[in-house]
Formats: C-alpha cells, sequence, structure tokens
C-alpha cells in the first residue's frame, strides 16, 4: 500500500465549497475510451494529476475542467443540473463528485440513463487524456 | 450492394477480418471483469447484458455490421462501438435490461435514445446511427 501525500490529507480542513471554472479536476480511466465515466474525481486544487492512480498504477489520467462539466440537461420528467462539489475524505481531501439537481434538491437517484449516457458524451468531448493507461 | 458498401464504410478497415467471432470473444471476456473493474465502483456486467450483446452483435450481422470493439460500460454493461473516430456510435446494453443508442460528433453533436432489439428498432437505430443497413 502505497503511502498517502501529505497534501491529500484532510487533517480537519474544512469543505471548500469554492470552485473556479478553470480548476482541473481528475479521474482515474481504466481504459483510454472510457474517460468521462463516473462522478467521482479529485479537484486540481489540492492534489496532483498522479494522486489518482496512487492506488491504481497501471490506470491512465483524464483530466477536464470543472466548466466542461455539463450544466444541465433536459429529460423526459424535467431538467437535471449537474454540480462539482468537494466531497473530502480523511485521505483525500482533493475527493470531489459530480452531483445531480432537479427542481433545486440535490436528486438522490440517478438521472435517467439517456440523459446520463448524453452527460458523458459531452464531457467526454472535452477530456484530455494526461496518461494512458496500460489496458 | 450500394447500401451495403455504404454500411461497410462506417467501420474501420484494420477492424473487418476479426468480424463477429472476435467481438463475441471481447464480449465474453468481459464476463471475468470485477465490481470496481474501473477503478471505483462499476459493476461488472451481468447476464442480461451479455446476453443482450450477443443478440445485438448477431442481429447486426445479419445486417453487415460489425462493431469496432466491445467495451464495458462503467454504467453497468456492454458497449458495442460501432465507429470511435471521427463521429462516436454505440449501442449500450445495460445490466437492467436497457438498451441505449448514442451518436457525438466530439464537439457539438451528441444525441442518446432507447432502444431495442427488434428488428424494426434495430433498423431505426442504425439508420439514425447513420448506418443504411441491406434491406
Amino acid at each position: 500500500m502505497p503511502e498517502i501525500p501529505e497534501h491529500l490529507l484532510r487533517r480537519g480542513r474544512p469543505v471548500d465549497p469554492e470552485f473556479s471554472p478553470s480548476e482541473l479536476l481528475f479521474r482515474a480511466v481504466a481504459r483510454k475510451d472510457l474517460t468521462a465515466e463516473g462522478f467521482l474525481v479529485n479537484r486540481g486544487k489540492y492534489s496532483e494529476s498522479n494522486d489518482v492512480i496512487l492506488l491504481r498504477p497501471s490506470h491512465g489520467i483524464a483530466a477536464f475542467e470543472v466548466q466542461d462539466v455539463p450544466e444541465e440537461l433536459d429529460g423526459p420528467e424535467g431538467a437535471y443540473r449537474f454540480k462539482v462539489e468537494h466531497a473530502p475524505e480523511e485521505d483525500n481531501y482533493a475527493h470531489s463528485e459530480v452531483r445531480t439537481y432537479k427542481e433545486g434538491q440535490r436528486h438522490p437517484q440517478k438521472p435517467p440513463r439517456t440523459l446520463r449516457t448524453l452527460f458523458r458524451l459531452q464531457l467526454s468531448a472535452r477530456v484530455r487524456l494526461l496518461k494512458e493507461p496500460a489496458t | 450492394m450500394a447500401r451495403h458498401l455504404q454500411a461497410k464504410r462506417m467501420m474501420h478497415p484494420e477492424d473487418e477480418p476479426e468480424g463477429l467471432p472476435e467481438r463475441i470473444r471481447q464480449l465474453e471476456s468481459l464476463s471475468s471483469l470485477a465490481r470496481g473493474w474501473d477503478g471505483y465502483t462499476a459493476e461488472p456486467p451481468n447476464a442480461t447484458a451479455l446476453g443482450n450483446g450477443r443478440n445485438l452483435l448477431e442481429a447486426l450481422s445479419l445486417m453487415s455490421v460489425v462493431p469496432e470493439r466491445v467495451v464495458p460500460s462503467a454504467d453497468g454493461g456492454v458497449a458495442l462501438v460501432l465507429s470511435a473516430h471521427p463521429t462516436y456510435r454505440a449501442i449500450e446494453c445495460f445490466n437492467d435490461g436497457e438498451i441505449v443508442a448514442s451518436l457525438s460528433d466530439r464537439a457539438f453533436r451528441h444525441e442518446a435514445w432507447e432502444t431495442g432489439l427488434s428488428p424494426s428498432a434495430l433498423r431505426a437505430t442504425l439508420e439514425n446511427l447513420g448506418f443504411i443497413p441491406d434491406a
């Protein structure tokens, strides 16, 4: 088990809700054609790109900016909004999530499948692959 | 014949010789994935997704369409990627039985819609994806 870098340890630091539109977000990718699947990321303000593969050294690294995340998508049941939010963990202060809102409220369920697919397509068009996965 | 050739031109030439048996092999290999195969929390494809994927592969081959690749979906299921570049075209079979087609020019046009395995649904989907299968 690799040692967790000091800058990733939370050590009582509070949630930082402020994201700049150009802040980078990093995500480990198992395959180079799956760069935008999933809603868990590390924020660049508190981490380095390599941190996302600390525990997954064979994975690649995808990067995109906060402003690349689709803000809103319309579906048959109304509009869904997406927002990047800081969700620090004790051993990963940079941990963040793309969360879904509907009618102003956090939406606990996933959006409909077609919207999730659209979200992924839009984000994929903006993602940069910083490191290719081994497989 | 012209309609057949138009469908064939959508595939990468280097993928054509491998054909259906290779794609079935790729599909079957996905059954060995474990939960979290993406480095996060993705479910592996289940029997429903794999079965629908197999049926879809066989139905597409009857229309002279062989996907470029078969990959897992981080949303739980399998994706049959009909073309990756420059336009992304795919049909995904998910663990809950849903089947979703998607199209993206990786810039401005992104579309996703539910589809099915019936000949009429599949033919309509292929036409929406820009394929013109054999009559």
